[in-house]
């Protein structure tokens, strides 16, 4: 299985490429991403869809909010979890 | 029975009082108890069609926990059940006025037909929550499936039965399995909760909501265009306060039995873009929306073709998703036109969004984000014309307002009943914290409470308390 510090490379190369569209930006692994108005409802299935495809975990969209989602650490913690399951 | 009442007060005084005595299995079944008993104070069909709901929900929830052939047609049969409820009773009331009217053209006494059926009180709001409880049973995110009496409950529950808020079960119903702790904190979180929705619908909304012409959005022409201007903001505002306040009124009185609903609204009066503001007005509403229509669809259509700029993925989940929140506030034509254009409005921030990274899109600066509220308030006041005017009377409203006039004929005088309202929100905004009056010293929270019952109950003398505008719906 692969290391929390890969899944979050994975999701901090997508989400400045993808999401963030620069490459230069520095996420940090507790920014608030949602809550601080870097991520919004649509890049967040992006995220979604990008670690289903990646990963091949389900992340359900009741499970996709603030709470649940909001830095990197947390969705790295959650696709980690989800592959132990 | 009416939330703002004598009558409400002694009922929920009465149940605590008896709550407060029983163990905790007890308590959830007073709780059901006194819930029916409060649906049935509003009429006494109520109830049935609640538990006939939930009986039948439960069992579709049962075989998808028990078996494994056949799980997706109970999950779809179990949906389509309750989508059948919620549009027999939206699509009725719809109908009804021309069918009866056709029926009377023909001399036939329509109320003998029994086509006089009224519409559940709440029934939009439990049957998302049902829903919401299929979903999760589908995908068994509880460990067991709940007793069918804390399902009940679930659905029941007499502080959000008549207008929210649209709870998660997995937010809600654990709350159910653990043992209340109703301590001093817990108790002046819930009195402050109480009073704040207090003067938010009685200081602000009813006496604003009272000087509404009553005929204003159904015939705009006999007005000036400065009065329909006024009267359209007034409105929007005083539905903001009344409903605001119906949920801080229902999560205060939640709050002495301990257990703790979502709250509703996050300051949409201070949003910065659409989506910010879909993500401040009516929470629970809007993260229902969010979670079973928008992202499911999102998910299906980036699956498909891989391109978030493509315009099927910009397009269709936030207008189908808001059409479908027009069709949840009523059938009526007007209410899809206004659902189409917040979709529309969402798509379109979306696509001006595309050409600017999100870092460097937002807001900094007070003069920004003034101007990005400003601009979003506006917009979105001018596009909730739909809500309020009936199709027919959108032209003439137009039309009206495009020869702009009228000032001396509008009441701008009961914009004061605003300040409080404003000011509380203002208060709760800077702070991010809607408890931030529970940080002042002691002498001005006991100032402050004794003046905000005083003015209370000197405008309940006033104006008659008016029922909740959402408990329509």
């Amino acid at each position: 299985m692969e290391s929390k510090a890969a899944v979050q490379r994975k999701l901090k190369d997508f989400i400045q490429k993808d999401i963030l569209r620069d490459p230069d930006y520095r996420i940090e692994p507790d920014e608030p991403l949602i809550s601080g108005g870097l991520i919004d409802s649509f890049s967040i299935v992006q995220i979604a869809v990008f670690v289903e495809e990646t990963f091949g975990v389900v992340i359900p969209d009741t499970e996709l909010t603030v709470e649940e989602m909001d830095t990197l650490n947390q969705i790295a913690e959650r696709v980690l979890s989800e592959k132990r399951r | 029975m009416n939330l703002i009442s004598a009558t409400f007060a002694l009922f929920v005084l009465a149940v605590l009082l008896v709550y407060y005595l029983l163990p905790r299995k007890s308590q959830n079944l007073l709780l059901l108890a006194a819930s029916y008993l409060f649906y049935f104070s509003i009429s006494f069909r109520f109830p049935v069609i609640l538990a006939i709901t939930t009986v039948i929900t439960w069992l579709f929830a049962k075989q998808l926990y028990l078996k494994r052939k056949h799980r997706n047609s109970f999950f779809i049969f179990g949906i389509a059940f309750n989508l059948a409820i919620l549009i027999l009773f939206k699509v009725h009331r719809f109908f009804v006025p021309e069918i009866l009217s056709k029926l009377d053209g023909f001399g036939w006494r329509s109320q003998t037909l029994g086509l006089h059926v009224l519409i559940p009180v709440g029934v939009s709001f439990y049957i998302l929550q049902a829903i919401s409880f299929l979903v999760d049973s589908y995908r068994k995110q509880q460990k067991q499936l709940p007793k069918l009496t804390d399902f009940a409950l679930y659905l029941a529950y007499f502080p959000k039965l008549t207008a929210g808020p649209i709870e998660r079960p997995g937010v809600f119903l654990p709350q159910l399995m653990e043992k209340r702790i109703v301590n001093n904190e817990k108790i002046s979180r819930a009195f402050t909760l109480l009073l704040i929705g207090l003067i938010r619908k009685i200081v602000v909304a009813d006496p604003i909501l009272a000087a509404i012409p009553a005929n204003i959005f159904r015939n705009p022409e006999m007005y000036t265009a400065a009065q329909l201007i006024f009267t359209t903001v007034i409105f929007i505002l005083g539905l903001y306060f009344d409903f605001s306040g119906y949920t801080d009124i229902v999560r205060g009185i939640s709050g002495f039995f301990g257990i703790e609903l979502s709250p509703n609204f996050r300051w949409p009066l201070f949003s910065r873009s659409f989506s910010d503001f879909w993500n401040r007005w009516h929470i629970s509403l809007s993260h229902w929306l969010r979670d079973n229509i928008f992202y499911p669809m999102s998910r299906m259509f980036l699956k498909r073709n891989h391109n978030p700029n493509n315009w099927k993925t910009i397009f269709i989940p936030p207008v189908a998703t808001m059409v479908i929140s027009g069709f949840w506030h009523g059938t009526a034509p007007h209410f899809l036109l206004w659902g189409l254009l917040m979709g529309l409005l969402i798509a379109a921030e979306r696509l001006l969004y595309l050409r600017r990274s999100p870092v460097h899109r937002r807001p900094s600066g007070t003069f920004r984000a003034a101007f990005s509220i400003f601009f979003t308030i506006v917009f979105l006041l001018f596009c909730s014309v739909p809500f309020m005017v009936p199709v027919a009377g959108i032209k003439p409203y137009i039309q009206t307002i495009s020869g702009f006039g009228g000032f001396a004929e509008a009441n701008f005088r009961i914009a004061l009943f605003l300040i409080p309202g404003l000011f509380i929100d203002w208060i709760q905004f800077r702070s991010e914290n809607e408890l931030v009056f529970l940080e002042w010293p002691a002498g001005i929270r006991v100032f402050v409470t004794a003046f905000a019952f005083f003015v209370i109950i000197a405008m309940t003398q006033v104006y008659v308390p008016a029922a909740f505008i959402y408990q329509g719906f």
